[in-house]
C-alpha cells in the first residue's frame, strides 16, 4: 500500500467520523493507534500519515496560528451592531425660559465589540474585550457625530472594556479585573453594558460542601437544586488619598480621608430549582452598598455624593463633613420562572430593589428637603413656583415585572419580550441603571417591549420600544432637577431598530 | 543571473557532501547519549569514509537544527510540534519522521526506597506537586525530591502528555540536562524520584517503580500496555537520501536494531 493511498484511506476514515479538516491532525492519534493495534498499519505507516495530517493542518489558516503553550483553549468573538435610534425626552420645566424642554433626536449608531477568552493550565483563565465608545453604559458610537470629531467620515476610538483573569475549580471561581457583570440581575439595577472592575468570588455552595466533605475530590453532577454565592468587591472610584482639592480645609493628615476610595460591595445568593418537568425557578436575593469615598468623574457624581453634609461619616480635621456619603444600601431580589410555551422557551421575570437608606438619601444626598421653593419657566416665559420636593416612600423602591417568549439561536428564530417597571429616585444608583429606559432618568415608570428575529444563525434584527413617564410628578429641587438632574424628565419615548451580527 | 547563482550553489553543495561525507546529527539526549553513538560506530566500521558529528542536547535542538539546516538528522523522543512543522513549511522544508526504536519512560526511585509501586494518578500528583511527601503514597515520611528533564527535552514534553494530563511540573522540580544526570541524582538521594528512558534504568543506586503494576518490559512497551510507551524518531528534511538514507536504513536493519536492543530500547521490528 503506497503512502498516498494510506493517507487517503486514513483521511477518509477520519472524515467519516465527522472530523473537521483543522481537527484532523489533533484527533487522529487514537484512530491511528487503533489501526496499528489491529495491524492495519505499521507504526511507521501510521507515523507517515500523522506527519502528513500535521503538515496539511499546518497549511490551513488555523494551523498557522501560534499560541502560547500554556493556553489550553482560546475563543475569539465579537459583534457589530447597526442601530437607528429615535428618542423624545420631555423634561420638567427649567429655570430659564429658553431651556429646551423637549428634546427629539434621531441617531445612526454603530457598536463594535471584540473579545478573547482563554483558559490556561492549572485552572486559570482570562479575557480581554475591546469596544467602541468610552461610556461605561454604552458601547454605541454615533456615526459621524460632530461631538467627538467623527463627522466627515472620521474614525472612531476603541476602548478596553474587559481585562481580567481568574482561577476556578469545580466549586470556587475567583476573578480580578474588569469583567462581565457577574451578578444575576436585570437592567433595573445594572445596565447590561456595564463591565464592573474589581474582585469577584463565586462559590457553588452545594458542590463546595461535597468537595470539602469528601477526600476523593469527586464532584457530584448538577442536581435539581443549585445554590451559589457571588460576592463582588468593586472599585467604583479610586482617589489619590492626599487630594486636597476634594476638601478645602486645612491640609493635614485628616484631609487624606477626604479622598478615600469608593468601593461597591455587592453580594448575592443565587438559588435555582427544577420544580417540575421543564420548569425552573431562580431567585437571587442580594445586598449592595458603597463605602463613603469621594467620587468624581462619573456621570452622576454630583447627585451620587452627599451635598448637605449633615451626617459625618469621615470627619475632616475641623469637624466639617464632606461630600462622600451616598446612602445606597440596597436589598435586591431578582428572579425568574422559566418554562416552555408551545415548545418555545419562555420565562416570567422580576426584579426588586429597596434602598433601606432611601429617606436619608432623598434628604441628605438628593436634597429633597421640602424646604423652600423652586421657580421654573415654560418655553414662553411663564413662571411657575413649586416647593422643593420631599421624600416619599415610593422613592426608595424600584421594581420590574416582565415576560419573554422564544429565543434567537438559529435562522428563523424569534422572540418577544415586555416588561413594566417603576424606579424611585432614591432606589438605585443613577450611575448603574439602564441608560436606555427613560434615558437613564430616575423617578420614572413605564414599559419596555421588543421583538427579535434571526435572519441567519448569526444575524438578528430587533426593534425595541421604550415609553416612560413620571413616577411622581413635579419633583423639583435638589438633585432631581439641579446638579446632574437625575429626575429631570417628565416623559421619555425611545425606539431602537437594530441589526446585530455576531462572529 | 539567478540561474548562475543556483548553479554555483549546487556545485558548492555537492562538493561539500562529496568531500566531507559527514553526517551531522543533533537532538534528543535519550537517543543521542548512548544509542546513536553506538550505531554510528558500527556504521563507520562498514563505511569508513563517513564521519559523524553528534550533539545530544534535547529533541527541541534537533528540530531547530533541521530548521536551520545545520543537521542532516534530528533525533527526537517526541513528535514534531505543529509550530515546528509550520516553521519548516515556511522555509520550504518538510519534517519527515522515521521511527527507529520504542522506548518506555521508566519511573525511577532510589534503591533504598521501600515503595513497591505507584499508580498513574500518584505519578501525576507527585510530578505536579499535588503530593509532596512520600507518606501520601505509602512510603516512609519525608519530602519528595522530584527530578525532571529540562524544557528542551522531548522526554520532558512526552512525560507531561503521557503521565501528567498535560499539567505543569511542580515548581520545586529540579530540571536536569540529561537522563544520566537524573539517574545520578536519584541514586544519591533516598527521597528522589525521576524518569528516564529504558536505556538508563540499569544503573546502580536506582530501581524502577512499577506503574499500575506494569514495568517497562520489552513486551509491554511494544504492545503499549505500559502507560508511558513512546516511539523515538529520526527526523529528516523530506524522505532521507544519500548518506542520510544509508544511515537510517542501517539503523532499521537487523544489525542496527540489535544495537537498539542491546542499548536497552525496544526494536521497531
Amino acid at each position: 500500500m503506497t503512502q498516498k493511498t494510506l493517507t487517503t484511506w486514513a483521511l477518509a476514515a477520519l472524515c467519516s467520523l465527522g472530523c473537521g479538516a483543522a481537527a484532523l491532525a489533533q484527533d487522529s492519534s487514537a484512530l491511528l493507534d487503533a489501526l496499528v493495534r489491529k495491524k492495519v498499519l505499521t507504526s511507521q505507516e501510521a507515523e507517515d500519515v500523522r506527519a502528513d495530517l500535521i503538515k496539511d493542518n499546518a497549511q490551513t489558516n488555523a494551523g498557522k496560528l501560534q499560541l502560547s503553550n500554556s493556553i489550553t483553549s482560546l475563543k475569539l468573538y465579537g459583534d457589530i451592531r447597526l442601530r437607528y435610534q429615535y428618542d423624545d425626552v420631555q423634561k420638567q420645566l427649567a429655570a430659564a425660559k429658553n431651556d429646551i424642554h423637549d428634546t427629539q433626536q434621531d441617531r445612526e449608531r454603530i457598536r463594535l465589540r471584540l473579545g478573547a477568552d482563554f483558559t490556561l493550565n492549572g485552572g486559570f483563565f482570562g479575557g480581554v474585550g475591546l469596544q467602541t465608545a468610552q461610556a461605561a453604559d454604552s458601547a454605541n458610537q454615533t456615526v459621524n457625530s460632530s461631538s467627538d470629531s467623527a463627522a466627515g467620515f472620521g474614525n472612531y476610538n476603541i476602548y478596553i472594556s474587559k481585562a481580567y483573569f481568574g482561577w476556578a475549580n469545580d466549586w470556587l471561581t475567583a476573578i480580578g479585573g474588569k469583567q462581565a457583570n457577574p451578578f444575576y440581575t436585570t437592567d433595573l439595577v445594572w445596565d447590561p453594558d456595564i463591565n464592573p472592575v474589581g474582585a469577584v468570588e463565586k462559590i457553588d455552595i452545594i458542590k463546595g460542601f461535597d468537595a470539602l466533605s469528601s477526600n476523593s475530590g469527586d464532584i457530584r453532577s448538577e442536581g435539581p437544586f443549585n445554590l451559589s454565592l457571588v460576592a463582588g468587591q468593586l472599585a467604583f472610584s479610586d482617589n489619590t488619598e492626599a487630594n486636597t482639592s476634594v476638601w478645602a480645609g486645612t491640609k493635614n493628615e485628616a484631609t487624606h480621608d477626604n479622598a478615600t476610595d469608593c468601593w461597591l460591595f455587592d453580594t448575592q445568593l443565587i438559588a435555582s430549582a427544577k420544580v417540575a418537568s421543564g420548569v425552573k425557578v431562580t431567585v437571587a436575593p442580594g445586598y449592595m452598598t458603597y463605602t463613603n469615598g469621594n467620587t468624581s468623574g462619573v456621570n452622576n457624581s454630583v447627585s451620587f455624593n452627599s451635598t448637605s453634609g449633615t451626617t459625618t461619616y469621615l470627619a475632616s480635621a475641623n469637624g466639617t463633613a464632606f461630600s462622600s456619603q451616598r446612602d445606597l444600601s440596597i436589598i435586591t431580589a431578582p428572579g425568574d420562572v422559566s418554562f416552555k410555551v408551545c415548545g418555545l422557551p419562555a420565562k416570567v421575570l422580576w426584579d426588586f430593589a429597596y434602598n433601606t437608606a432611601g429617606s436619608k438619601r432623598a434628604t441628605d444626598v438628593l436634597g429633597l428637603t421640602g424646604v423652600g421653593t423652586t421657580t421654573v419657566k415654560s418655553a414662553n416665559g411663564v413662571s411657575y413656583t413649586y416647593p422643593v420636593a420631599t421624600h416619599s416612600s415610593r422613592d426608595d423602591i424600584a421594581w420590574l415585572a416582565g415576560a419573554q417568549v422564544g429565543e434567537n439561536k438559529k435562522a428563523g428564530d424569534w422572540s418577544v419580550f415586555g416588561n413594566f417597571r417603576q424606579t424611585g429616585i432614591a432606589a438605585v444608583d443613577p450611575n448603574l441603571n439602564d441608560s436606555d429606559f427613560a434615558a437613564g432618568y430616575l423617578n420614572m415608570q413605564g414599559v419596555k417591549a421588543g421583538v427579535n428575529y434571526s435572519l441567519t444563525d448569526y444575524c438578528v434584527a430587533s426593534v425595541t420600544y421604550f415609553d416612560a413617564w413620571n413616577l411622581r410628578s413635579n419633583v423639583y429641587g435638589g438633585q432631581a432637577t439641579g446638579g446632574n438632574a437625575i429626575a429631570a424628565a417628565n416623559s421619555v419615548q425611545l425606539v431602537q431598530v437594530d441589526l446585530n451580527l455576531k462572529f | 543571473m539567478k540561474t548562475l547563482i543556483a548553479f554555483a550553489a549546487a556545485i558548492a553543495a555537492s562538493a561539500t557532501m562529496a568531500s566531507a561525507q559527514q553526517l551531522v546529527i543533533k537532538g534528543s539526549d535519550t537517543l543521542g547519549a548512548k544509542l546513536v553513538p553506538q550505531l554510528a560506530e558500527a556504521y563507520k566500521a562498514e563505511n569508513p569514509g563517513v564521519t559523524f558529528s553528534i550533539a545530544a542536547e534535547g529533541s527541541s535542538t534537533g528540530f531547530a537544527a533541521l530548521l536551520d539546516q545545520t543537521a542532516h538528522i534530528g533525533m527526537a523522543s517526541r513528535r514534531a510540534k505543529p509550530t515546528e512543522t509550520s516553521a519548516a513549511l515556511a522555509k520550504g522544508l518538510e519534517l519527515r519522521p522515521t521511527i527507529v526504536a520504542w522506548d518506555g519512560i521508566a519511573i525511577i526511585l532510589n534503591s533504598s526506597n521501600l515503595l513497591k509501586g505507584l499508580t498513574k494518578k500518584q505519578v501525576e500528583q507527585i510530578f505536579t506537586g499535588d503530593i509532596t511527601d512520600w507518606s501520601a503514597v505509602g512510603g516512609a515520611p519525608g519530602k519528595i525530591s522530584v527530578y525532571t528533564r529540562n524544557t528542551a527535552s522531548g522526554t520532558y514534553a512526552d512525560f507531561k502528555e503521557l503521565a501528567m494530563n498535560k499539567r505543569d511540573y511542580a515548581g520545586s522540580a529540579q530540571k536536569m540536562a540529561g537522563n544520566e544526570q537524573i539517574v545520578s541524582e536519584v541514586a544519591k538521594n533516598p527521597a528522589g524520584i525521576g524518569y528516564v528512558g529504558l536505556a538508563y534504568v540499569k544503573a546502580p543506586g536506582v530501581k524502577v517503580a512499577p506503574v499500575d503494576g506494569k514495568t517497562p518490559t520489552q513486551a509491554d512497551v511494544r504492545d503499549r500496555s505500559y502507560p508511558y510507551s513512546r516511539p523515538t524518531f529520526y527526523y529528516t528534511n523530506g524522505a532521507p537520501a544519500g548518506a542520510t538514507k544509508s544511515f537510517v536504513d542501517f539503523t532499521l536493519s537487523a544489525k542496527g536494531q540489535k544495537i537498539v536492543e542491546q542499548v536497552g530500547f525496544v526494536p521497531v521490528k
